[in-house]
């Protein structure tokens, strides 16, 4: 068997036994995931259910408390940030820096950046390369965020809650970016809990709750079993019973 | 990689210095100016410019400190941390870039206070045509009476160098040692400096008793006696770096290790 069939075998995300602590409360506890490549895979809970701190340990910001997860094979360092290109759920932009000087930093450091698409991307947004990030609206940050991640022809993305907090217009640019843009033989990973609107995007669903997962299959598997759609699922699994303590 | 870093972080520093630095050199020429003759205030434009000149000064330093504090902890432990911890390298080099950039903006800001004090006397000082052909000139003649002055000062800047090294590292330590904890970060950080900085003091007082007790004070006799005061002063100046390389190791692993291990960015 060649290197590139055994690599297309191989999950590119392994999570066996994973445990993330802080302090007394466990955000993440026992994880047990294999996720292939080429799938657009939802990673669905409420908050507090583990998504942003699975993500962070699949970025490498964080260290598992117990257990492991392997990226490609291996573990979260130098070579697997390499090959991911990761959202996450807030501006992390220098406020010194101008847009040219992020598109010039993401060509500096990732072999897999399209500066082209960049650019054109940038000035479909109406955004020059002197614009300083500290004069741009919160709106047009996040765009030019997601028009440099989406540059890249990585092998996974991992994108943090990418339509939350945005209107409904905003959330379908967003996803319409994310289709047209990504690496199709990679695998992007949406953590959301706005499930309606990614639904009809995704090929498989995680359902992760109180940081077990609980639910792992493809989409239209679930739907035909289920005779519901994601989002009925979703509720369904994750009803708050507030009498009873239950979680929103 | 580490030349990648450290375009970006030269850049921030330029965009932080880019006014100041002008601005220092500026202000100590117009203070110059504003002097009479004989070196006295010639009224209030000289005595306002007096004041300018020592406030630009301050804030020189209090800049300088301030950007080595923020370059490390809005950089690397808030929201930009997102950027920088998840480019292909290691956190080893991003502790590295920051503190170059630093020992970079230390020199250039020291260049720029001494040119600023020429600046500031230049109506008084009668330069040659050839001012660096002189100063070579008097260094050749000081050198070829004491060959070891070269050496003597090539290791009084490397001291200075490794020593401000020590400092600035010192201070990423105490901020690492502060982001362990998930509240009251500033005051833990601010603690943690002090104690490490006492630790430190104890130790290089524990090392010079130590250092008495097995003889070196004969052992540096003995080198003043051999090779004249230059090679003790050069033996001295030797050990005294190796002492701040030992510090400045000890600081680096202790922040990379906190930062590889237990970074926490929420």
């Amino acid at each position: 068997m060649n290197e590139t069939a055994v690599t297309n075998h191989t999950p590119l995300i392994r999570c066996c036994g994973l445990v993330k602590s802080f302090g007394a409360k466990r955000a993440l506890d026992g994880v047990e995931l294999e996720i292939g490549r080429g799938r657009i895979v939802g990673l669905l809970g409420p908050n507090g259910s583990g998504k942003t701190t699975l993500i962070k340990l699949l970025c490498g910001l964080l260290q598992p408390s117990a257990g492991f997860l392997m990226i490609d094979g291996r573990e979260p360092g130098v070579h697997t940030k390499g090959i991911t290109s990761y959202l996450p759920d807030r501006m992390y932009f220098a406020d010194w820096m101008c847009s040219r000087d992020l598109v010039d930093l993401f060509a500096d450091f990732y072999s897999d950046f399209d500066r082209k698409k960049a650019t054109e991307m940038c000035s479909t947004l109406g955004i020059g390369p002197r614009d300083r990030i500290k004069s741009m609206s919160k709106g047009t940050k996040e765009k030019l965020q997601l028009a440099l991640v989406m540059s890249r022809a990585a092998q996974l993305y991992l994108l943090d809650e990418p339509i939350a907090g945005v209107d409904p217009a905003a959330r379908d640019f967003i996803l319409s970016t994310i289709l047209t843009n990504y690496n199709e033989n990679g695998t992007v990973l949406i953590s959301t809990h706005l499930i309606s609107d990614v639904e009809r995007t995704l090929d498989e669903a995680v359902f992760l709750k109180s940081g077990h997962v609980v639910r792992h299959e493809a989409v239209d598997e679930l739907r035909e079993r289920e005779g519901k759609s994601v989002d009925a699922l979703f509720r369904e699994i994750f009803r708050a019973h507030p009498m009873e303590g239950g979680e929103w | 990689m580490l030349r990648k870093l450290l375009k970006y972080e030269f850049r921030c520093m330029w965009r932080e210095f880019a006014i100041l630095w002008p601005a220092a050199l500026a202000v100590a020429f117009l203070t110059g100016c504003s002097l009479e003759d004989n070196g006295q205030s010639s009224g209030m434009f000289s005595v306002v410019m007096a004041m300018v000149f020592t406030g630009v000064m301050i804030a020189l330093f209090v800049i300088s400190v301030i950007f080595i504090i923020k370059r490390f902890n809005s950089g690397l432990l808030r929201d930009e941390g997102y950027l920088m911890f998840t480019l292909p390298v290691t956190t080893g080099k991003l502790v590295l870039s920051k503190l170059l950039t630093a020992l970079v903006m230390i020199i250039i800001t020291c260049v720029v206070g001494i040119a600023s004090m020429f600046l500031l006397w230049w109506k008084f000082i009668n330069l040659p045509q050839d001012l660096l052909g002189e100063i070579f000139r008097a260094i050749g003649i000081i050198t070829s009476e004491e060959p070891l002055l070269w050496l003597s000062m090539f290791q009084f800047c490397v001291m200075m160098l490794v020593w401000s090294a020590a400092s600035i590292l010192e201070i990423y330590a105490a901020i690492s040692i502060g982001h362990l904890f998930q509240r009251w970060r500033v005051i833990i950080s601010v603690i943690a400096y002090i104690v490490i900085s006492a630790i430190q003091t104890q130790l290089m007082a524990l090392i010079g008793n130590l250092a008495t007790l097995v003889g070196l004070g004969d052992f540096m006799r003995y080198i003043r006696i051999g090779g004249g005061e230059y090679a003790a002063a050069n033996t001295a100046f030797l050990m005294i770096i190796l002492l701040g390389l030992a510090f400045c190791v000890a600081y680096y692993v202790i922040t990379t290790l906190i930062l590889s291990k237990n970074l926490n960015l929420e």
